[in-house]
């Protein structure tokens, strides 16, 4: 019997039973909808987050002295003459760019606020992928105006808006400063980190007489991903060689690496809801055995007949699970319309970016045909096996 | 060669612990053309006869000879090629099946049997014809009287041309005036040349037949061929 006939009697048996069929597929629906969903959303956010930093995760790092006890004792520390040696020596391989955190009482219109402070060099905003400037624009190089850049909640908090700020000035340790512009941070890598303004750090070292000009940290961007390892271990070698201090004296942070972890938690987060939307659809797989037994029983007349007239084993089994098949594919192609739509929606409420991730409906494709054929098989197998004697006397 | 040799059947069933006898060393033949009836009360073996004939069930011991296969040692796809092929079924309650309507169900045997779809449209267009059911090929099965119904069952048992058809009370359900009407059908396909066996317990369903088989207790006891007159 070819597939086509069989599969035109399995469809035509579902519409006779349309309220069956439906409330069969229930527990299919909602759970490739919920897994579907749970991976487009996830997918959505993971770009939200993380998509803008992935261009050059490969290609930066931080460097910091090593903080840990053992460490403290070596008493090094970093400076601009550091820098200045970085940017010498591989001139043709990255960009070296370094911040000097500090914390200040800060005057903004008649309010005081203790603030944390990051003054930066010249060309962080391009090293670093930080900062945001969402009105403004970064100071120029070579500056010596006292300027700096205020976050977008300290400019709506004391200025109405974001774009009011701009021109204003602030009062640092009682010297003014003028709103050059105002930013966004990426919350998710900043996380718990205040600084809350930057400044230029040749005005900062100017103003506070920071004649040793001290850096606390290193940002590193280095022109091409291919030497991007290489680089990380020479720069920490060439560092600890000029000061004559043990390697492991510095610590090294890669963007890539912090990516990894996100995504990692990102990854075994989703896997741990898909698991329990996997219960739905492990219990709406039981309810498919459960119908398609049902269907074997009331039907054994029909399989009696099917048997005396010519049908062998095969036949009734091979009829049995397309029709079990093409109910499971069924629910799984509502259940993909129905997870794409609470994707879009949860994601619209929650102001992402939606990402149509296609993988989604080939692993939904995949999962409800492997219910099918395991939920089927049985059934199936039982049909195939009655005695066409017995399923003929069979009222 | 006869289409038909039993050899010493017997058929046991054990039900619990008592051991049921329902056929006691059968032996029967069975010519090309004939029409048959087996006649018994219930309990004679009549039904578990038919169904070892039909090649549903299998004896515990003797040979069936049909049309010159050992049916005796076929497995369980070669009896379903058999039965597809060879061998047409028509039941009391006319066991069509009720979702697909009459001419999808006289299609069912050639849809195992691979047939093209042209060709089993025009053999069904074809059997439906006969029986005179040319109006009622979009019909269902629940829109047709009991008479139609049957029809529809012997077109079906007809449509891949068997060498023997198996009736099974084929008009208990039905009234006179219908049973006389399959019975001509019946008849008149015995004489176009098909072998049939008739199963029944009414007396006056021999008029029809050429041969009667009365079965007592899984044995023979009576075989009468009628002398043509």
């Amino acid at each position: 019997m070819q597939i086509k006939n069989t599969l035109r009697l399995a469809l035509e048996q579902l519409k006779a039973n349309k309220l069956r069929t439906f409330l069969t597929l229930i527990g299919i629906i909602i759970g490739v909808g919920s897994v579907v969903a749970i991976l487009l959303i996830g997918e959505s956010g993971r770009k939200d987050i993380i998509g803008e930093f992935e261009q050059d995760a490969n290609q930066l790092f931080y460097l910091h002295l090593d903080t840990s006890e053992q460490s403290k004792k070596q008493q090094a520390s970093l400076s601009w003459r550091d820098i200045s040696l970085l940017r010498e020596q591989y001139q043709s391989q990255a960009q070296v760019a370094a911040s000097y955190l500090d914390q200040k009482e800060v005057v903004f219109e008649q309010s005081t606020e203790k603030v944390d402070i990051t003054a930066v060099t010249d060309n962080y905003s391009q090293v670093s992928n930080m900062l945001d400037i969402a009105y403004g624009s970064f100071w120029e190089e070579g500056t010596n105006q006292n300027v700096v850049l205020i976050n977008e909640a300290l400019a709506e908090g004391y200025f109405g808006s974001a774009g009011q700020a701009i021109g204003h000035s602030v009062m640092i340790d009682r010297i003014p400063f003028t709103i050059q512009a105002v930013y966004t941070t990426n919350d998710f890598i900043q996380s718990g980190s205040q600084a809350n303004l930057y400044v230029p750090l040749q005005v900062w070292y100017k103003i506070h007489y920071l004649t040793d000009q001290p850096v606390h940290s290193i940002e590193i961007l280095t022109l091409s991903e291919n030497h991007f390892d290489q680089l990380r271990t020479e720069m920490v070698r060439t560092l600890a060689e000029s000061k004559g201090v043990a390697e492991s004296t510095f610590r090294t942070q890669a963007v890539a690496d912090q990516l990894d972890m996100v995504n990692n938690v990102l990854r075994i987060f989703t896997a741990i809801i898909s698991s329990v939307a996997g219960i739905s659809l492990l219990v709406g797989g039981i309810g498919v055995m459960n119908i398609m037994l049902v269907s074997v029983m009331e039907r054994t007349r029909e399989i009696g007949i099917r048997k005396a007239i010519g049908a062998k084993p095969r036949h009734i089994l091979q009829q049995f699970l397309i029709e079990t098949l093409v109910l499971t594919t069924l629910g799984g192609f509502i259940g993909c319309l129905f997870g794409l739509g609470m994707a879009m929606l949860v994601t619209q409420l929650a102001e992402m970016s939606f990402v149509f991730y296609w993988p989604v409906f080939l692993i939904s494709f995949c999962i409800t045909t492997i219910i099918g054929v395991l939920s089927g098989f049985y059934p199936a197998k039982k049909a195939a096996k009655l005695d066409p004697i017995v399923s003929l006397r069979y009222e | 060669m006869a289409l038909i040799e039993l050899k010493r059947i017997t058929k046991q069933y054990i039900t619990g612990e008592e051991k049921v006898d329902a056929l006691k060393s059968v032996d029967l033949t069975i010519e090309e053309g004939e029409f048959t009836a087996i006649m018994g009360s219930s309990g004679s073996g009549k039904s578990t006869l038919l169904n070892i004939l039909g090649c549903l069930d299998q004896p515990t011991s003797g040979e069936y000879w049909l049309n010159n296969e050992d049916v005796q040692h076929l497995n369980v796809n070669q009896l379903s090629d058999i039965r597809n092929q060879y061998l047409g079924f028509i039941f009391q309650s006319f066991h069509l099946l009720p979702r697909l309507n009459v001419w999808k169900n006289i299609e069912l045997p050639m849809l195992y049997q691979n047939i093209r779809k042209q060709e089993r449209k025009q053999r069904a267009k074809a059997l439906a014809e006969r029986m005179g059911l040319r109006e009622r090929m979009q019909h269902m099965p629940s829109q047709l009287s009991g008479g139609q119904r049957q029809r529809v069952a012997i077109a079906r048992a007809l449509a891949n041309r068997p060498k023997l058809l198996l009736a099974d009370e084929p008009t208990g359900n039905l009234d006179s005036k219908t049973t006389i009407e399959i019975m001509d059908i019946l008849q008149e396909l015995n004489q176009s040349g098909v072998t049939i066996i008739l199963v029944t317990h009414e007396d006056e369903l021999i008029d029809y037949t050429k041969r009667t088989i009365i079965l007592q207790d899984g044995i023979v006891i009576k075989d009468e061929k009628k002398q043509l007159a």
